[in-house]
């Protein structure tokens, strides 16, 4: 068998039409990008102090909160698992011994430049292209569980990753069960 | 006493071994049913009534063979700790079954298990329960397997149980001591629901068959009525009023809707022998009935054994982040194999799924109890069971041809611990060759044990029948009636 | 040598058919040993892969090649196993394992129509097949009743008995395809396949996991698990990571024996009186190759020099777009509904025929991995990712090539670390593939006009996915002079080889070839039976 119909062809433009019907409401809609964005600013309060703090001591608690702010403002959620956060940011670190100056960084500009999460990458294409590539390992860290690619490429979440989250209402992840023989049948509401 | 009508009984107490039928032994019986109402013109009102209570006493689950076996026609080997005892052709054939019998034959097999032709049956026969049927009771049975069952000319295979309980003679004795062939008396003081009760959980459901503790004889023990007991490889539980070790803790609507469906979800599942109790016969009790046996059960005497806690009361959900799914290589194996065999129904976390038609494992008497009996007996011979339109499946990990998977020894035993350790009693540990135990059907009887030995053992044991005898002889006659 | 090196029958290859074939047998008697190149793991161990493997999106995920006994790999590259030298890839994802391929198949068990069977003679293309429909019947049957197969009443093809089990419950977004393409015309129809719409065989209930591929956790769908549990009941002795290398004839042509590595490149000789070879369309042929002797310079069983070539799959197209309502694909089973009308017709003289599949895999990671590719962010990322995960589904086609003996499979130059030559394919497309693709597209745009559809996505023009449905390369036919193996599938050459794969298929015919690869098998387990 084919996966998924074969050949899926990725749109660069996907609808910006999307207004769901429904939706779990601890899933933030609007205002979330605010909430999201205060919680940043507190997250790079407590992180203050690593901006002027020696380079040597950047692997600190400070540089998790800058983590955990960014992740945040990218992936919508204003309360994140802790547990989680700290694997996902154990491995990125793992995978690259740069990220943590990348990501305080990141934080900085963003709180300094007060991007938006829509505009954000291509504001980093554009003007800070040595950034440009962390967004996307953050968001698919928490989204697909996943951390570095190709042969690197480490699943650190699965249930718990974000995307499964976000439709839990709706669907399981796959491999688990839905519920008994035959409750597929109903209309999903 | 009122005439009975659907009442109802479960002869799984005696069927030791979970049954592998696909279809519930329950819809042979409606299969029957239908056959019998064919020949409905010629059939008695008083064979009608018969037929409720066959299924009331649930006859066809160890008379009529699993996997298309004729209805009632025996050959159903129930292995019990003393060896394969094959059930007999009941049905009226004059060559195989009991077509010869008078009414009275008939009142003596079931009531003191001895058959026309004089030979003892064994007490896999619940007959020391059906003592107490009611002669009405006796004689619409008789009807409806006289008149309401078509015979069956075939023979089923002979039980020969290794000497010396080859010995059916010696049942004589055993009966002189643990027969109370008295027919059941209402008591007065209690109310007519509670005597029902009474009458069908101690006679026609026989539930004390199993969930009674059996003495070294493999007799019921006296004064621990009701208080739990092996039934091969499953645990029938103590269902005591007690609110720790029995069903003290639970509602009466709970208790019934168990009875009724097999399934309290959040508390527990019926498995093994209890589902083909609930699959073949409690379900189709009326609601008057499952209610008596349910306020009798609440009435009960309380009993307290092993249990530290409720069976039901231990563990909780396992916290998202902490299932780790995806932890480096150093997942245990009952880690890997909880989340490999397991986890795909019961979910990482054990709350099973949100519809609950997979059980969650926390606060689930299966993995609660004193004992990982059930547990261990669950996940090698699974679950199936049928009640109205809803199947519960659960595959078996541990037989033969287990399709999903099929587990060691050492590798139930993993899983059973991570279980018990994440979801219920933490305190048990079980090894492999507790799953060893179970999966050859139990632990053996003390008397099997004694039989091993042969002829030393046959002298031992005559010696100990006849300290019994004599010691019987003086012992008090009547049982209390609990509660 | 130990007693265990020899047996009344050895097969080689421990997939569907070769474990079904000689479980049939061994319950009729025979002694049996099944030589597996790769490992044998358990269906735990392959869930637990599943979850922790970083590429979900690949049904080979869960499955590692070995060392000793590689297979082809894609992602997150191409492992080089398969080498390609054709216009077109052939990137078919076959398991060398203990159970197979079907460990991830979607339990698709179709049988083929009438007419596939003699497209030669009604519409002039392609071969006909040395047998009639009427004659496998029973085979597929037999082999229904074995791995468990429901399915919808009248997709044209006959059957004299009604199915085993009732159609897998009609999942809901399905119900509204076929609600609502009926206007249109279309008659969607829940699929045939081997997953279980109720307890069959000591097996559950399907419960919607949604992963028949890659793996079914719990055995709901017949799988190469399921066939191995089934053999080693029946008796069957199955010896993981015994590599055959090369298969031995004696003076007058018949099979004395196959040798084996050990993971160590340690050689096994093994001996039997019949020797079955089902090892699967591509390496079955490159075992017939690599045994080539000098009675038989071409290889075995070759003397038509057909091993090899006319080499088949189901190629598909397909069109993703978002309906106007929400369905949340991935309730249920993955595979659950198609369109049938389009396999058979006058049409076959000018175009390929083909099948239609409507997907209900759980579209949310697919679409999350769409997102993040276009730097879509914060709460704006969740709203699309429901959208999309509720809106987006897809249609393929499942198209019927025809036999082309350039298509074929030889020996690469390049050698596996046991130093055994690679496969290697050349493979192409013809205008009555790409006429077919495009009739399929015309269908597509219709569906999604009744679908309310929107953004949609056409896979690209004249680039198609493969399905692994490998076909062709060992084909049966009467003529000695152009196939490989007897209408019962023993080979021309060598009287007591025989060969049980959807290799032996002379076509590929309009549906999956599992059921009727397995349907043959049966029948060449009945003929061995009564003849050897």
């Amino acid at each position: 068998m084919g996966r998924n119909g074969a050949v899926i062809h990725v749109s660069s433009s996907p609808s910006t039409n999307s207004s769901p019907e429904s939706r779990e409401p601890d899933v933030p809609v609007s205002g979330a990008y605010d909430l999201a964005r205060r919680s940043l600013l507190l997250g790079l309060a407590a992180a203050g102090v690593v901006l002027t703090a020696p380079q040597a001591f950047a692997d600190t608690t400070p540089s998790r909160d800058a983590f955990l702010a960014v992740s945040k403002l990218l992936t919508g959620f204003t309360s994140l698992d802790p547990g989680l956060a700290a694997r996902l940011y154990d491995a990125l670190n793992t995978n690259d011994p740069k990220f943590t100056a990348g990501v305080t960084a990141l934080a900085t500009l963003i709180s300094q430049q007060n991007i938006d999460p829509l505009s954000l990458q291509a504001t980093l294409d554009g003007t800070h292209s040595d950034l440009a590539a962390l967004p996307r390992q953050i968001v698919t860290a928490w989204y697909m569980g996943v951390v570095g690619t190709g042969d690197a490429a480490r699943c650190i979440a699965f249930e718990t990753d974000l995307t499964n989250i976000v439709v839990s209402d709706k669907l399981t992840p796959p491999s688990f069960c839905f519920g008994a023989y035959g409750s597929w049948t109903s209309q999903p509401v | 006493m009122p005439f009975l009508r659907a009442t109802n009984a479960s002869c799984a107490a005696a069927s030791i071994r979970a049954r592998n039928v696909l279809f519930a032994t329950g819809i042979a019986f409606a299969i029957s049913t239908g056959g019998a109402a064919g020949q409905s013109s010629s059939t008695s009102d008083l064979a009608k009534q018969g037929q409720s209570l066959a299924t009331a006493t649930d006859c066809t689950a160890c008379h009529t063979a699993p996997n298309g076996g004729q209805n009632f026609a025996g050959g159903y080997g129930i292995s019990s700790p003393l060896g394969t005892i094959y059930s007999t052709n009941i049905t009226p054939s004059k060559t195989f079954g009991i077509g010869n019998y008078s009414e009275t034959d008939f009142a003596r097999a079931i009531r003191e298990g001895i058959r026309k032709d004089g030979t003892h049956l064994y007490p896999a026969m619940p007959y020391t329960s059906y003592a107490g049927l009611s002669d009405p009771d006796v004689a619409a049975l008789y009807a409806y397997f006289m008149q309401g069952v078509p015979p069956v000319d075939v023979a089923p295979p002979k039980t020969s149980l290794p000497f010396p309980f080859n010995m059916r003679f010696s049942m004589a004795a055993w009966n002189a001591l643990f027969l109370d062939n008295h027919r059941f008396q209402p008591d007065s003081s209690r109310s007519a629901q509670l005597n029902r009760g009474a009458y069908l959980v101690e006679n026609l459901a026989h539930c004390d068959t199993c969930h009674t503790p059996r003495n070294f004889m493999m007799a019921e023990k006296q004064g621990r009525a009701l208080s739990g007991g092996a039934v091969g490889s499953w645990y029938a539980p103590n269902i005591t009023s007690d609110p720790v070790s029995g069903i003290g803790g639970w509602s009466q609507d709970e208790l019934v809707q168990y009875l009724h469906t097999g399934n309290v979800p959040g508390k527990a599942q019926a498995a093994g022998p209890m589902a083909e109790a609930v699959e073949d016969s409690l379900q189709y009790l009326s609601n008057d009935d499952l209610q008596a046996i349910a306020a009798y059960l609440k009435a009960s005497a309380p009993i307290r054994t092993a249990e530290a806690k409720p069976r039901n009361a231990y563990g909780i959900a396992l916290a998202a982040d902490s299932t780790l799914n995806n932890a480096a290589g150093d997942m245990s194996n009952g880690a890997q194999l909880y989340s490999g065999n397991c986890a795909s129904c019961h979910q990482a976390t054990g709350a099973g799924t949100k519809d609950g038609a997979y059980p969650q494992l926390f606060q689930n008497t299966a993995t609660g109890a004193a004992q990982p009996t059930n547990l261990i007996a669950a996940i090698l011979f699974g679950i199936n069971r049928t009640v109205g339109a809803n199947t519960a499946f659960m595959p078996a990990f541990g037989q033969g041809f287990s399709p999903v998977s099929t587990l060691s020894d050492q590798d139930v035993a993993d899983v059973s611990n991570y279980v018990l350790q994440h979801f219920g009693n933490p305190n048990l540990t079980v090894t492999a060759q507790d799953v060893a135990t179970v999966r050859q059907g139990g632990p053996p009887s003390a008397l099997a044990k004694l039989g091993n030995l042969a002829l030393p053992g046959l002298i031992a044991l005559g010696a100990v029948l006849l300290l019994l005898i004599l010691w019987g002889i003086f012992r008090p006659r009547h049982r209390p009636l609990p509660g | 040598m130990s007693d265990q090196l020899s047996a009344d029958i050895v097969v080689i290859g421990s997939g569907i058919c070769g474990l079904l074939t000689a479980q049939r047998l061994a319950t009729q008697g025979a002694s049996i040993l099944v030589l597996e190149a790769g490992p044998r793991r358990e269906r735990g161990d392959i869930v637990n892969s599943y979850r922790n493997g970083a590429y979900k999106g690949s049904w080979m995920n869960p499955y590692p090649p070995t060392a000793w006994a590689p297979h082809p790999r894609f992602q997150p590259h191409d492992n080089g196993y398969l080498v390609q030298t054709g216009p077109a890839p052939y990137p078919a994802e076959y398991i060398r394992m203990v159970g197979g391929t079907t460990w991830h198949w979607a339990a698709q068990a179709w049988r083929v129509l009438p007419n596939d069977m003699q497209i030669k003679t009604l519409y002039g293309v392609g071969r006909d097949w040395p047998i009639n429909y009427d004659e496998l019947e029973p085979f597929y049957y037999e082999a229904e009743v074995k791995i468990g197969v429901s399915g919808a009443p009248n997709t044209g093809s006959p059957r004299n008995k009604p199915f085993p089990m009732e159609p897998v419950a009609e999942v809901w977004a399905m119900r509204r395809f076929r609600e609502r393409l009926a206007v249109g015309g279309y008659d969607v129809v829940s699929n045939t396949t081997a997953r279980n719409s109720r307890p069959y065989d000591n097996r559950p209930a399907c419960c919607g996991n949604n992963n028949c591929q890659p793996i079914c956790p719990i055995a709901a769908q017949f799988d190469g698990g399921v066939a191995v549990e089934m053999a080693e009941a029946a008796g069957v002795k199955i010896m993981a990571n015994c590599v055959v290398y090369q298969i031995e004839h004696d003076a007058q042509g018949r099979i004395a024996a196959v040798h084996y590595y050990d993971p160590d490149k340690n050689s096994y000789r093994v001996t039997g009186k019949t020797f079955i070879l089902a090892a699967n369309g591509i390496e079955s042929p490159k075992l017939l190759l690599l045994s080539a002797s000098d009675k038989y310079p071409n290889g075995l069983a070759n003397s038509s020099g057909t091993v090899g070539r006319n080499l088949m799959d189901h190629p598909s197209n397909s069109l993703t777009f978002d309906v106007d309502e929400d369905f949340w694909l991935g309730r249920g089973p993955q595979s659950p509904t198609s369109i049938n009308t389009f396999r058979d017709g006058a049409f076959r003289s000018e175009h390929a025929a083909f099948r239609l599949d409507f997907t209900n895999i759980n579209q949310s990671r697919p679409v999350a991995e769409d997102l993040i590719k276009a730097g879509v962010y914060g709460p704006e990322l969740q709203t699309r990712l429901r959208y999309g995960a509720a809106r987006q589904v897809n249609v393929k086609n499942v198209l019927e090539v025809l036999p082309n003996p350039e298509n074929r499979v030889t020996l690469s130059s390049q050698k596996d670390a046991l130093g055994i030559p690679k496969p290697q394919v050349y493979y192409s497309f013809d205008d009555y593939t790409n006429k077919g693709m495009d009739a399929s597209r015309l269908e597509y745009t219709h569906i999604a006009q009744l679908m309310g559809g929107t953004n949609l996505r056409y896979s690209p023009e004249r680039a198609y996915a493969n399905n692994q449905h490998i076909t062709g390369t060992m084909s049966m036919g009467n003529d000695p002079g152009d196939s490989v193996v007897d209408k019962f599938g023993r080979t021309h050459d060598h009287e007591n080889l025989f060969i049980v794969s959807t290799g032996v298929m002379p076509t590929a015919a309009t549906c999956n070839s599992t059921l009727t690869a397995l349907a043959l098998a049966m029948r060449t387990a009945q003929h061995m039976h009564e003849t050897t």
